[in-house]
């Protein structure tokens, strides 16, 4: 049984992000391909930034629970996963310009939690996803 | 002429110690008032036993490692097999013993479990699955750029990825724990030949890789062996 998921998205091709992509795509196929396993927990957090921007994601699997957080200012992107067999949180966020997001969600086998909060101004842009489950 | 033969000296000592180490087998004799009429003979997965140059018994290797794994367990001896008037028993002496039944004191013959050779099988069912940790953590930045990637699998099973990054740069974390399985008996590393070693008294990780020609490192690897100084007896090793 295979369980494995690689997130790692970045809408905007910063400079070298490509590589890191490669990069952490080729560590995720050759996961894939050597190893069988069953995955007990999994947390991946990635962050990317151009000219003034910032951003950060956060990811954690404690036992059954799984939390997620993400954030990002200015010219950035950002996304935490985290999974458990039971339980699954996913948190990402995208920002242009003068704006700020963050998002964060918590699943657990006794309910999930999710949130985002984005503010833009002055022709900024802010877009953030939170999921969880169950 | 001292300094001519202290060199010997040394490489006589390490070849006699890698011989004892290589073939622990090799230098322990068989003992017991039975060695007058039984004797073995090895196959290469089976150990046949004769009594007065008639064969009664035989035994292999899979058959063995069960009860000897008990035994050297529970520090009890435990029977093996019986055919006719003999029995064979798995002793907590890491030994084997054939006797007629009818009189064990007097007719015993031990051999060492390890006599015909190491103690080992195809895969068998069963058995606990071997859970491994993976972290990764990558940044790159441009100019003033900066960045951390931090990933973590803690031994509570706990794991975490942190990535942040400021100016013209990215970052990646990624962190699981995974139990390694195979197929629906899932008792065998995926790194493994399916071969395993049975920790006898006496021996450690260092001399079973010996052994077999490998490395501490890789035993503890495909074993998930965190403390290569902790093994205990009757433990499986799994070969490369």
């Amino acid at each position: 049984m295979r369980n494995l998921v690689l997130v790692s998205v970045q809408p905007v091709a910063f400079k070298g992000g490509r590589k890191l992509l490669a990069l952490a795509l080729l560590v995720g196929m050759l996961s894939l391909a050597i190893v069988p396993m069953v995955v007990n927990a999994q947390a991946t957090a990635t962050a990317a930034s151009s000219g003034f921007g910032a951003a950060f994601g956060y990811a954690q699997s404690i036992g059954p629970i799984a939390y997620t957080q993400a954030g990002s200012i200015g010219n950035g992107f950002a996304s935490g996963s985290a999974f458990t067999p039971s339980s699954s949180s996913l948190s990402s966020v995208f920002t242009t310009g003068p704006a700020a997001a963050f998002a964060t969600s918590i699943g657990t086998p006794f309910g999930s939690n999710a949130f985002v909060q984005v503010a833009s101004m002055f022709g900024g842009s802010g877009s953030g996803f939170a999921f969880a489950s169950p | 002429m001292s300094l001519h033969r202290r060199p010997y000296k040394v490489i006589i000592f390490l070849s006699l110690l890698f011989i004892a180490l290589r073939f622990p087998a090799v230098i322990t004799a068989q003992q017991g008032p039975g060695a007058a009429f039984f004797s073995y003979k090895c196959g290469s997965s089976s150990i046949s036993f004769f009594m007065q140059g008639n064969p009664v018994l035989q035994t292999t290797f899979a058959e063995i490692i069960n009860p000897l794994s008990t035994a050297l367990s529970t520090n009890q001896n435990q029977p093996l097999k019986s055919a006719g008037e003999v029995a064979l028993w798995a002793l907590k002496s890491d030994e084997l013993q054939i006797h007629q039944i009818k009189d064990p004191d007097l007719t015993h013959f031990v051999v060492p479990s390890t006599i015909c050779g190491p103690l080992y099988s195809a895969p068998i069912s069963g058995g606990a699955n071997s859970t491994s940790a993976q972290a990764l953590a990558v940044v790159q930045v441009n100019g003033t750029g900066q960045g951390i990637a931090y990933a973590q699998v803690a031994p509570n099973g706990q794991v975490t990825a942190f990535a942040a990054v400021n100016g013209n740069g990215s970052a990646l974390a990624a962190a699981q724990s995974s139990t390694s399985s195979s197929g629906t008996n899932g008792s065998i590393p995926a790194t493994s030949s399916g071969e395993f070693h049975i920790v006898l008294r006496g021996e450690n990780l260092f001399r079973i890789a010996l052994h077999y020609g490998t490395t501490v490192a890789v035993l503890s690897q495909i074993n998930n062996i965190t403390d290569p100084t902790r093994i205990y007896v009757g433990q499986k090793i799994y070969l490369p």
